[in-house]
């Protein structure tokens, strides 16, 4: 952020402290601030690990000279960019398509050729599916004359960290007029703006608290209703919104001409909308050859005219407007995206969203849990020392769900072994609650549902857990199709049937949590040892138990000489960890060998991080409750 | 007020050489070819294009009768509306496949046109495919027994089993009984293995579980005297399936199936439960929960070997038991509740079938065709 920003937001959010008093530590500050400490990890690698997804959605008509700007913007910031190209005649759609996998973004591209003024049915239509899809954290709207004041995603993610609990963000505009105004390009450019931020703002909605809400983005992506309320939600403002709404009068008087035909088309239109098109296509003229009332206009844009020519003379400063590039791309050749209509854009989106129907076979049915391919074998480079670096930062994933437990404190290893090591398929022996699965689930989930994980239990309980009825079954039950549909998976069976249903060599990383005597844990190891992947993980809870017949310590101390690594947490009842196969093909052994060459210190971590973090999502859940 | 179609868009959905060639005339053009059939062809029973079936439209749209044609109702909706004029055009894929704004007349419009799009006007050539399609899915099907501890009881009941399972909230497996419990798992993410004396692995439809296990493992099911196969989410009591057996065998009757209660979901009225009765002789059962004697099992096999969405199963094996003289019944003494919608439209089951290639409409007609009516099951016993 440039230091124009910098001073501004100061400034806006010392008057708002002043208004509001010092805003309440949320509890996801308190939880990052508690696992940062406990971490002893620099604050800047920390923010590393902590990156929301972020999907951005547009609507574009006639913007070739613009698009190649707006989409380096957007793939430099966005995960997910969702482009409604409107009734363009030019190469706008073309461009856009090409930037589809550029710097990582998935780009998707639809078209509509229904005429009128659609934008809120569009918007909210697709929020709605970006929503249900459960694969971003907030959702931005924005249109393709408007810039976020970001340098790099970096800073974006930081200023998104504040306002975690918000359910909607606001982005102020601030109208911006460019000195050159036949440039084809805004950024690094010189534009006059006002001294005031517009009263209109631009909105983001985060996507995993609104999940299930009725979302109507109003027209302008100004404002958000939920459920059918007639009032906006009143959303924390974030930061600010380079706003370019004339660049070359031609264009301006092609875009007013549009939205003034639009808005006539309406059946259902409402007068006062769009009123501010109609007066300022009156003075055509006058915006083409008076810069003052160009400049006037411009910088009150959203206003009616009768308001901004009664405005007070702008205090009006020069700023050099800079904002987050990717690399440019070639646009494509071959375009045909699919055509969408108010009826069918819902459809079409969860269609793409949900992969390429094509490239999976239909008749791909297997019975069994199939035996997954071997990985490509990997060199040790300074990437893989980064990527260990992030699996430890990636522990501090605040947990979405608390329940009753004898595994807490493990899940912060958990999330790090995970993120290591990727497995695709998880299978938990003996999941109770469902507490320990659920977290595999929520690193799945968080992570494009990238495997599956699969509980296997009688969910009637033991002598050791103590015996429970079907009320533990039902809620483990809800909670899985509520939560974690996509990636979750249950067989409710003894382990040595539930054994049949998978093939060998399909499973990456193995949970052995059932019954704990010496003689059970043996049995589960051995018949599920052939059902793990060359390369697999296991791991095994209550290894520190010692009690009457608990035998899970003996077990693990045995097999940890066939294991390449292991390693004994000591907290939460004790949690064995053995790595199988090589090196360059298991990449938890480098994580495990690290842990156990100082292993004060990673129980340390581990231990202090789990129970902030459980302590943290206790308080959240109370506090929801 | 009737919106009056323009008569330029009721030419391009007539083909006057197709049509000519059936009612013996040669028209000039596309417009005397819609005025003859309009006022003589319709209802002498002649299409009027080989992409146009008037007797199955009508049937398949019954709103279509205050139409002057079938073709009339096709034009004034199919605009707004996806609608099959035939059945073996999927409409609804092929609008999606076109990739612009066609709706299903313009699609049928241009197949009119001679544009093949990769549809056959010829029927045989459909059910050339639909076979294919079919023996292509059940070829790959990867069956599994996970258990085979039959007690060699007398019957069998086969459950359907998937997420909505309901059989371990009534199943007793310390209770007298002379049926074994079949749990066929059509859904890997959701399996309960703790009930059922077999219990099989597959993925598909309830009919290509059928299809499966008669085509690899026959003595499965052919071991037993009579075999009951049932959705998950019905919820029984075993002195229902001990009755159903019972009166079945008492009554002689080959194809069974007990009776809804009221409030359950099933087009055919004679289906419900009638009070006061404890059964009725019908023209046929539905799929829902149809039973199957021995030789009725053996005789329909072929039947149930090939299906795959099961429309149109109901009325071949109706109809084939029927036609060696044996019964079809309705148990009116055991009544079950069935409150689930039935998804026969454009649902997660229609879009399964289209992944794998299969329109069960075009199933459902093969066996009309075959058997040469359409399926309406009454009581014949009254």
């Amino acid at each position: 952020m440039n230091k124009y920003w910098e001073r501004r937001l100061h400034t806006w959010s010392n008057s708002v402290r002043k208004r509001l008093g010092k805003p309440k530590k949320t509890y996801v500050e308190k939880l990052r601030y508690a696992a940062n400490r406990s971490a002893g990890i620099p604050r800047a690698s920390f923010e590393a690990a902590v990156s929301p997804r972020l999907a951005v959605v547009a609507m574009a008509r006639d913007e070739e000279a613009r698009a190649h700007e707006i989409m380096r913007h957007f793939t430099a910031l966005f995960d997910a960019v969702v482009v409604i190209d409107h009734l363009s005649q030019d190469a706008t759609g073309e461009i856009i398509a090409g930037y589809d996998g550029s710097n990582g973004c998935d780009v998707t591209l639809v078209r509509s050729e229904e005429a009128g003024y659609l934008q809120s049915e569009y918007m909210s239509q697709t929020c709605s599916v970006l929503i249900d899809a459960e694969l971003f954290d907030w959702i931005f709207f924005v249109d393709f004359d408007e810039f976020l004041p970001f340098m790099n995603r970096s800073e974006l993610n930081q200023t998104l960290v504040h306002v975690a609990d918000e359910d909607v963000i606001n982005f102020s505009w601030i109208n911006c007029l460019p000195d050159d105004l036949s440039a084809t390009r805004f950024c690094g450019s010189t534009a006059t703006i006002s001294a005031q931020f517009s009263e209109y703002e631009k909105v983001a909605v985060n996507a995993r608290r609104l999940k299930g809400r009725k979302i109507k983005i109003e027209q302008g992506n100004h404002t958000v209703l939920l459920d059918d309320a007639e009032k906006a939600v009143s959303g924390q403002r974030a930061a600010g919104l380079y706003h370019f709404p004339v660049s070359d009068p031609e264009k301006l008087a092609q875009k007013l001409e549009r939205g003034v035909r639009a808005y006539e088309d309406l059946a259902s239109r409402d007068e006062s909308q769009g009123r501010h098109w109609r007066e300022l296509q009156d003075n055509l003229d006058r915006l083409k050859n008076d810069h003052a009332f160009l400049q006037k206009v411009t910088l009150n844009y959203g206003d009616e005219l009768p308001d901004v020519m009664e405005a007070p003379e702008d205090v009006i400063r020069k700023v050099q407007v800079n904002f987050a590039q990717a690399p440019s791309c070639e646009p494509r050749t071959d375009l045909t995206p699919d055509v969408i209509t108010a009826a069918t854009l819902g459809e079409v989106l969860r269609e793409k969203l949900a992969g390429d129907p094509v490239a999976k076979d239909p008749l791909d049915i297997p019975a069994l849990y199939k035996k997954l391919e071997p990985r490509e074998s990997r060199q040790p480079t300074e990437d893989n020392a980064l990527h260990l670096k992030r699996a430890v930062l990636a522990g501090s994933q605040a947990l979405d769900l608390v329940l009753p437990t004898s595994w807490a404190g493990h899940e912060p290893f958990l999330f790090s072994l995970m993120e290591v090591a990727r497995p695709r398929r998880y299978v938990e022996l003996g999941s109770h609650h469902g507490h320990s699965f659920f977290t595999a689930c929520q690193h799945y989930k968080l992570n494009q549902n990238y495997g599956e994980a699969v509980a296997i239990d009688l969910w009637e309980g033991d002598h050791q857990a103590g015996f429970y009825g079907d009320e533990v079954f039902d809620r483990f039950r809800s909670i899985l199709d509520e939560h974690f549909k996509q990636c979750g998976r249950f067989i409710r069976s003894y382990f040595s049937e539930a054994a049949n249903v998978f093939e060998p060599g399909s499973i990456d990383l193995l949970h052995i949590d059932g019954l704990h005597t010496y003689e059970a844990v043996k049995e589960d190891f051995e018949t599920w040892l052939p059902k793990l992947t060359e390369n697999g993980v296991v791991l095994f809870h209550d290894t520190s138990e010692y009690q009457t017949d608990f035998g899970v310590w003996q077990l693990f101390d045995e097999i940890r000489e066939q294991a390449a690594a292991s390693f004994r947490f000591v907290h939460g009842h004790g949690l064995g960890v053995a790595a199988f196969g090589t090196r360059d093909q298991n990449p938890a052994i480098e994580l495990i060998e690290h842990i156990a060459a100082e292993p004060a210190l990673f129980e340390f971590h581990y231990a202090n991080l789990g129970k902030s973090l459980h302590t943290a999502a206790r308080h959240n859940a109370d506090e929801k409750d | 007020m009737k919106k009056t179609s323009p008569v330029s868009i009721y030419t391009n959905c007539v083909d006057p050489g197709f049509y000519g060639d059936k009612v013996g005339v040669a028209f000039e053009n596309a417009h005397d070819a819609y005025q003859h059939y309009a006022s003589i062809g319709e209802r002498a029973g002649h299409d009027p294009s080989p992409f146009f079936y008037n007797d199955w439209y009508k049937w398949r749209n019954p709103d279509s009768k205050k139409h002057k044609t079938p073709l009339d109702h096709f034009i004034d909706l199919s605009g707004s509306k996806t609608l099959d004029p035939a059945p073996f055009i999927d409409s609804v894929k092929l609008v999606r496949e076109a990739a612009d704004s066609s709706t299903s007349l313009d699609i049928y419009s241009r197949l009119v046109a001679g544009e093949a799009m990769g549809i056959s006007p010829n029927l045989a050539d459909h059910f050339a495919d639909l076979a294919e399609a079919r023996e292509t899915f059940l070829r790959r099907i990867d069956l599994r027994i996970l258990r085979d501890r039959g007690k060699g009881r007398r019957n069998l009941v086969w459950v359907q089993s998937g997420r909505s399972f309901k059989p371990a909230d009534w199943f007793d497996s310390d209770a007298t009984r002379d049926w074994d419990l079949l749990c066929n798992w059509y859904d890997l993410s959701c399996l309960d293995l703790r009930i059922g004396d077999i219990v099989t692995r597959q993925s598909g439809t309830k009919f290509t579980g059928i299809a499966t296990v008669l085509r690899q493992t026959p003595e499965l099911l052919k071991r037993y005297d009579q075999v009951l196969f049932v959705d998950d989410d019905l919820e029984f009591t075993h002195a229902d399936i001990d009755r159903v057996f019972g009166m079945a065998e008492e009554h002689r009757l080959d194809l069974f199936q007990p009776t809804l209660s009221a409030g359950s979901h099933c087009v055919w009225p004679d289906l419900f439960q009638r009070p006061g009765s404890d059964f009725r002789i019908m023209s046929g059962v539905e799929i829902m929960m149809f039973g199957f004697s021995a030789r009725a099992l053996e005789l329909c096999e072929p039947c149930l070997a090939t299906a795959v969405s099961g429309f149109g199963l109901d009325l071949s094996c109706s109809e084939t038991v029927r036609n060696e003289g044996w019964l079809c019944g309705a148990i009116d003494a055991v009544a079950v509740d069935h409150k689930e919608a039935i998804d026969e439209g454009g649902g997660s089951y229609y879009e399964f079938m289209r992944r794998i290639g299969i329109n069960q409409q075009l199933e459902l007609f093969e066996a009309i065709e075959k058997f040469g009516r359409k399926p309406n099951f009454v009581e014949l016993s009254a």
